[in-house]
């Protein structure tokens, strides 16, 4: 029979130490600690563990991404790099042939573009979970002076717009984002 | 249940929330180290550029915190001032050296005068080139988070996680040592001491820690080691004796899994207990198995190849003639896994999955893997000698 952790997945940012087997008394058993240090983990120390793989779970961005514009031909932008909470990706794809898990983007004009998540995803259980943009910090990889905004349109949606020195809209632009 | 009477390895139980830790419990941390491990910063590091040159203020990396572990930095121009060069690889805790690979950066000028200021990052092999805008005032601040990865990707398996992860029940109420210890300590009668903290109790902890781990804990290691899906000192062993194929990185979780799945062979070979096999052996990368049976039997399906029939092509002939038949064929339809690259899914593929059903099926059983709901995909999908 397959399991179903406790709590809810990484991107609920519903995380409670106690999901992790954290409890505020966390004891040993019979009060008896640790007889070898190097043998035994001590319930202090598991809950510890428990205490700050919530506090980094709460923060972790869900998603860092890459993308190339196309502003020559003009298309949909290129996918570079992707590292999720629910796969990494290394081999890039084009925006409207996004593989299975993975989000598409679409071409708004020069240096614009739309980036699609899905509206649930699932952790390596099989659990799923609701996903809703939060927050988005975007940056343009380069190497002259340029800046990008982001907006988040719809709960699933992020639209990022490139502009140069000039605050000309940026054709080609290279952006990363991280994703909350 | 944590604690003297319960050492390493940590045993799942369900019976105290204040003693023990669950395995639904222990599958969460497992899914969310996985998650965090994917998405948490590379490092953040933040420099302070003066007229011509560049010092370091502060960095915090998966690698360690402080100078000793921050890249190198160098200033180019005013405009460019603020070069990072990290290795290709650092040795994390366990001493092991990892790649170290900078797939995303973000800059933020730290700048408190006024202008439109901006900084860029140029990303090359790990190595982050910070761009600003002609003119800023020195001194100022950049603070830098570069993501990327380091070492390979992490899978529920590496911190103990299993989609069928369960409590233990042998040691769920009391540990073995904790039962040991109260037999010893009434065994030992009134003469000695019964309080804590004393040299009678240091002694009967360990004495019961030590028969715990002979008599109780080495009992259930030898029935657990007796199926390779419970195994593990035995492991070895199992992946021996089953001919499984390994690489010398594969950790030990890949080989149980493989090894559990080989190991049902001793079933008979029935269309379900082979999906049942292949999934397990599979895991995200299974999508279904399809049969070609067909209802007219007294038109097969092409190709059916007998020799007082249709004879079939002489390659395929097994001495006399050819018997082939697309209705004892097997087509196994499959998927790479996010996460896993194409060198896993095809070792996957053309090894283990190769070796198990080679075991398993009848020798007139014929089969071939795809990608997708049908065809194949040059160069990736097993086509040969085998597929009809």
């Amino acid at each position: 029979m397959a399991i179903v952790p406790e709590g809810s997945p990484l991107w609920a940012r519903t995380v409670d130490f106690a999901h992790y087997g954290g409890n505020v008394e966390k004891a040993n058993y019979l009060s008896r600690g640790a007889i070898d240090a190097l043998t035994d983990v001590d319930a202090s120390q598991f809950a510890r563990l428990t205490a700050d793989l919530a506090s980094v779970t709460r923060t972790a961005p869900f998603a860092v991404i890459r993308l190339l514009c196309d502003d020559t031909t003009p298309a949909a932008p290129t996918i570079e790099y992707v590292h999720m909470a629910t796969g990494v990706r290394l081999t890039s794809y084009v925006g409207t042939s996004a593989p299975a898990g993975y989000p598409s983007a679409a071409r708004n004009g020069n240096g614009d573009v739309t980036v699609t998540f899905a509206s649930s995803y699932t952790d390596p259980y099989g659990v799923a979970n609701a996903f809703t943009v939060s927050h988005v910090v975007p940056g343009v990889v380069g190497t002259a002076v340029s800046r990008c905004v982001a907006e988040i349109p719809t709960s699933t949606t992020v639209r990022l717009r490139a502009f140069d020195a000039a605050d000309a809209a940026l054709s080609n632009a290279r952006i990363n984002f991280m994703v909350w | 249940m944590f604690g003297a009477f319960a050492p390493l390895p940590i045993r799942l139980t369900n019976v105290s929330a204040t003693e023990g830790w669950t395995a639904k419990q222990q599958s969460r941390v497992a899914a969310d180290l996985v998650g965090n491990w994917r998405t948490a910063p590379l490092a953040t590091i933040t420099v302070q550029v003066a007229a011509s040159s560049v010092t370091l203020v502060s960095y915090f990396g998966r690698n360690g915190v402080g100078s000793a572990y921050a890249p190198t930095l160098t200033y180019t121009s005013a405009t460019k001032p603020c070069l990072l060069t990290w290795n290709a690889s650092y040795t994390d805790a366990l001493e092991i050296e990892q790649p170290w690979s900078v797939r995303h950066g973000f800059a933020q000028l730290q700048y408190p005068g006024s202008g439109a200021v901006g900084a860029t990052v140029a990303i090359t092999t790990n190595t982050i080139d910070v761009v600003v805008s002609a003119g800023v005032t020195t001194p100022y601040y950049i603070t830098i988070v570069i993501f990327g990865e380091w070492g390979p990707e992490r899978n529920i398996g590496d911190y103990g996680g299993d989609t069928e992860k369960r409590e233990n029940v042998t040691e769920s109420v009391a540990p073995y040592a904790a039962q040991w210890w109260r037999e010893l300590r009434a065994a030992r009668g009134s003469a000695y001491s019964k309080n804590q903290y004393t040299l009678v109790d240091f002694e009967n902890v360990a004495v019961a820690r030590m028969m715990a781990a002979c008599f109780s804990r080495n009992a259930e290691k030898l029935t657990a080691n007796a199926t390779p899906a419970h195994a593990d000192e035995k492991l070895d062993y199992w992946a021996q004796v089953l001919a499984i194929p390994r690489q010398p990185s594969d950790p030990r979780w890949v080989i149980r899994k493989a090894c559990a799945a080989h190991f049902k062979l001793a079933t008979a070979p029935t269309v379900t207990e082979i999906e049942t096999q292949i999934s397990e052996l599979l895991g995200d990368a299974f999508v279904a198995i399809h049969t070609f049976e067909g209802t007219d039997l007294d038109n097969p399906p092409n190709p059916t190849y007998w020799p007082a029939g249709i004879h079939g092509p002489t390659n395929y002939s097994i001495g006399g003639a050819t018997w082939l038949t697309r209705r004892s064929h097997i087509r196994v339809e499959v998927q790479q896994p996010t996460g896993m690259s194409l060198a896993e899914f095809l070792q996957l593929m053309e090894v283990q999955l190769h070796q198990l059903l080679d075991r398993i099926l009848p020798a007139w059983v014929t089969w071939n893997w795809s990608a997708g709901s049908d065809g194949f995909r040059v160069g990736v999908d097993r086509i040969g000698v085998d597929a009809l």
